[in-house]
């Protein structure tokens, strides 16, 4: 028997056995296709929360992206190498948006910190003893902080101020933003003087720590982002030096000299990766408004 | 010199026989088979399985074989296969590899008329795919037991909101957040009885006391899927619970301190995972060099290359 032939025989034999265990393991495409949705959604879920920070729609976001990636293809196609034309694509499919988010988390902490004296404020409010907590709320939303103001919109025209925090936790897309609107949602129904003694002893130094805990997360996002930087700048002054002087670019002109350019940026990006993947992080609780609001409904039903 | 494979091959056959034998009984003595037959039939002899029996006599073992056992790290993870599903499961994702690497490696051969890389390589290489679906395994209930403990630790004070008018018991509480948490590993840990997939037993000195058919306590149930799941806060709150219930203590009192504590130590967990974070980063910055050698140096070795010829 000649060596192919065995070989073939393998294949057919492992092929044979694969689609019976397949089948034994109650495989179907449907699931898979619902785990790859599973997989996407984080993703998507991650490019609103950007979006948002930076004040944009997420059409207007994505648009960015694959506008800068785009443009970076153009550079690339009007410099020339097959290597420069992805590179550059690769930049403007992940760079500008890498700077940009770091923009879109400052202004999210910023929206953050504006939390607690608005709190302060709803207090005081109640204090006065002549308001609901449901008055209070819109009378705030009437002239907000500059840094709340996109999201606490919807409380300004509401009707049911249930509804209206659903969307201004849907607007802000900030955990510590998501949190206050449930505490607010969970106390709307307590009479004034139980939401201002719950407000100082429970609510206002819970998000004092919860606010350290989130500059905490900054600090160390943006470290881990400089840290980046310098590695980027690093190597993109090296590319820049070598690709001047013309003996050590005739190296790269050829197929292997390509490859290995790829295989350097493939490294440069690996020690980004590592660099995210070493930043502490402290993950947040994320709410589901809509399902409090129906708990909150259930309840009285 | 001799070819050593077929010694080896006829070695570890031999061992494996013998290995049957001993399990088959071959080797134990009629008395003592006699006397086990006896014992099994008056419950008087100890079927548990090998590994809870040698756990038994060394603690350390029992530590090991309950962390890297494969049916608890599923109900951890919440995957509902049992043990035989995914092994068939990871036997299948190893198969896929081993064929497509030996497909290639066909293709390969045909193109260029010998054999790339022996098939044997392939088939190794493939069967690095059954220790990667395990860690896979391990990583998943790792992440859930994070989520569960950050549900209940971040909902503190919600939880201390709602049980302040007195309307919800702390249980009761603990149940309408899990509702409301966008990730449901709190929610399905509680309903439906999964939390019985690990937690319906347990061997501690606690359970002595009780009947199998007797109804459990909320705080015995907080405190036996803190065990069983190795959930910290699950724990935290039994045990606070079990305050509340014996010094009379207010339940949101309770819970806005405990929530203060949780807090406090998030903070500090946080300084010190970025004082840890600062030399690996350096580190990670230090393998900037490894594409900038790369960069200056391939034209300097092809430069040098070219001399010689």
């Amino acid at each position: 028997m000649t060596p192919l032939l065995f070989f073939i025989q393998v294949l057919i034999l492992l092929a044979l056995g694969l689609v019976i265990m397949v089948s034994a393991s109650g495989f179907s495409p449907r699931g898979t296709r619902a785990r790859l949705l599973e997989m996407l959604e984080p993703l998507l879920e991650r490019e609103r929360y950007v979006a948002s920070g930076l004040g944009w729609s997420l059409q207007v976001w994505l648009s960015i992206r694959l506008g800068a990636f785009g443009l970076g293809l153009a550079v690339g196609t009007l410099i020339g190498t097959p290597v420069v034309i992805l590179g550059l694509g690769v930049v403007g499919l992940f760079g500008v948006p890498w700077w940009l988010t770091a923009r879109a988390a400052q202004r999210k902490l910023e929206m953050d910190r504006a939390l607690i004296p608005f709190m302060i404020n709803l207090v005081n409010l109640l204090s006065q003893g002549q308001q609901t907590l449901n008055h209070a709320l819109k009378d705030l939303a009437q002239n907000p902080d500059p840094r709340l103001a996109h999201a606490l919109q919807p409380l300004r025209a509401a009707e049911s101020v249930s509804d209206a925090l659903v969307d201004v936790a849907r607007r802000g897309m900030s955990p510590m933003l998501e949190r206050v609107c449930v505490d607010l949602m969970l106390s709307i129904d307590q009479t004034p003087e139980a939401f201002i003694e719950q407000a100082n002893k429970i609510l206002i130094p819970q998000y004092d720590q919860d606010l350290e805990v989130q500059a905490r997360n900054h600090a160390a996002l943006a470290g881990g982002r400089q840290n980046g930087l310098i590695v980027i700048m690093v190597m993109a002054l090296a590319f820049v030096v070598v690709m001047r002087v013309d003996s050590l670019r005739v190296a790269y002109a050829s197929f292997i000299g390509q490859i290995m350019l790829i295989i350097d940026g493939v490294m440069v990006m690996g020690i980004l990766w590592v660099l995210g993947m070493m930043t502490p992080k402290t993950p947040w609780v994320r709410w589901d408004l809509a399902a409090v609001r129906e708990q909150m409904r259930k309840r009285y039903a | 010199m001799p070819d050593p494979i077929i010694p080896a091959f006829l070695l570890i056959l031999g061992s494996g026989a013998v290995v049957l034998m001993w399990r088959m009984g071959v080797f134990t003595p009629r008395s003592v088979t006699a006397w086990t037959r006896i014992g099994r039939h008056h419950h008087l002899t100890d079927d548990r399985p090998l590994d809870e029996r040698l756990g038994d006599r060394v603690p350390s073992l029992a530590g090991f074989f309950r962390e890297t056992s494969v049916p608890r790290l599923l109900a951890i993870a919440n995957r509902r296969e049992s043990l035989n599903t995914w092994a068939v499961k990871v036997a299948v994702y190893v198969l896929i590899v081993g064929a497509a690497l030996l497909g290639v490696d066909l293709f390969a051969s045909i193109s260029s008329g010998t054999l790339p890389v022996p098939p044997l390589v392939c088939l190794l290489v493939a069967g690095f795919f059954a220790p990667l679906s395990y860690l896979s395994l391990r990583a998943d209930a790792r992440r859930r037991q994070d989520a569960v403990n950050r549900g209940i630790g971040q909902a503190l004070s919600e939880m201390a909101i709602l049980t302040y008018s007195g309307s919800y018991t702390v249980s009761g509480a603990l149940e309408f957040v899990a509702r409301c948490q966008r990730d449901r590993s709190l929610l399905n840990l509680m309903t439906d009885d999964n939390w019985r997939r690990l937690a319906e037993t347990d061997d501690a000195p606690l359970a002595l006391s009780l009947r199998p058919n007797q109804l459990l306590s909320t705080v015995t149930i907080y405190q036996r899927i803190g065990r069983a799941y190795d959930l910290l806060m699950f724990d935290e709150l039994a045990t606070n619970m079990r305050r509340i219930a014996e010094k009379g203590l207010v339940p949101s009192d309770v819970l806005t301190s405990l929530s203060e504590a949780t807090g406090k130590k998030a903070a500090a967990e946080m300084i010190v995972k970025t004082e840890q974070s600062r030399p690996r980063m350096a580190l990670a910055i230090g393998l900037m060099v490894l594409p900038l050698l790369s960069l200056i140096l391939y034209p300097a070795a092809v430069a040098i290359g070219n001399a010689f010829k």
